[in-house]
């Protein structure tokens, strides 16, 4: 046999790759799915806001924490001068 | 599929028409499983190109026409997981296994076989970039134009590679010919 037609041949063998059947089908089920998924999932913007007010809400405690803890000092350094002859 | 028509589907699909995506899909999976199948092992084949598909499509949002056709866009996408697949698994380049439905006929004797199998020892010790021009140019039709695109290089590099490939498969039938 000549080179050519081995040749030939071999490349129409290895050409016959079958595709599943309903494969197209399955693709568009899965794409269906992740469409309807991230119809359900917050907005990237939204989750952003949801972010930054957890960042101030500790912010904001953090400074009330450290504001009490000075008007404290203040009070009981004031009450010992009072005590003081 | 005309490449205006495939651009008018893939802007209704940008729009929000995603049942569109199923004519791509039909129109290239046959194309796709050739490709992809003669890059990696057989068993993961369907997987990967499942993989394209939905890459594809998270991805259309990115694709312009003015770049390039949609074939040569999702060609590399596949040429690129196909890539990624054989470096993670490391695993070795197609067996003699065969990923091709069989048809064995009289024609088809021990020689053919032999013939064949060596043939595909040679394709798998071909490098990966040789291996994807030989797919894209041999069994897929492609021009040497399209095949740059897809692989990043220039037209005459892709001809010296493809030549180069040609002479190496055909010289694996030497003691096969008569």
């Amino acid at each position: 046999m000549k080179k050519e037609t081995f040749y030939t041949q071999w490349k129409e063998h290895r050409c016959r790759v079958p595709v599943p059947k309903h494969f197209a089908t399955g693709i568009m089920a899965r794409i269906e799915n992740q469409v309807q998924k991230e119809g359900y999932e917050l907005p990237a913007g939204l989750t952003d806001i949801q972010d930054r007010l957890m960042q101030w809400s500790a912010a904001a405690g953090l400074v009330l924490i450290g504001l009490f803890r000075i008007l404290y000092i203040a009070a009981n350094l004031l009450r010992a001068n009072q005590l003081l002859p | 599929m005309a490449a205006h028509c495939e651009n008018e589907i893939i802007a209704r699909i940008k729009a929000g028409c995603t049942n569109d995506f199923e004519y791509l899909v039909r129109s290239y999976q046959g194309s796709l499983f050739r490709i992809v199948g003669n890059l990696v092992d057989s068993s993961m084949v369907e997987d990967l190109v499942q993989d394209v598909f939905l890459s594809t499509f998270a991805q259309i949002q990115n694709f312009d026409p003015r770049l390039g056709t949609f074939r040569t866009w999702i060609y590399r996408i596949a040429r690129n997981r196909a890539l990624n697949f054989r470096k993670k698994k490391r695993e070795q380049l197609m067996v003699e296994e065969p990923l091709v439905v069989e048809q064995h006929t009289p024609s088809h004797d021990l020689l053919v076989k032999e013939a064949f199998s060596r043939l595909d020892q040679a394709l798998n010790e071909l490098k990966f970039q040789d291996r994807v021009i030989f797919v894209l140019a041999e069994l897929e039709g492609l021009s040497y134009a399209e095949i740059a695109q897809i692989e990043k290089l220039a037209l005459g590099t892709v001809k010296s590679k493809l030549a180069r490939v040609k002479i190496k498969l055909r010289n694996a039938l030497q003691p096969y010919v008569s």
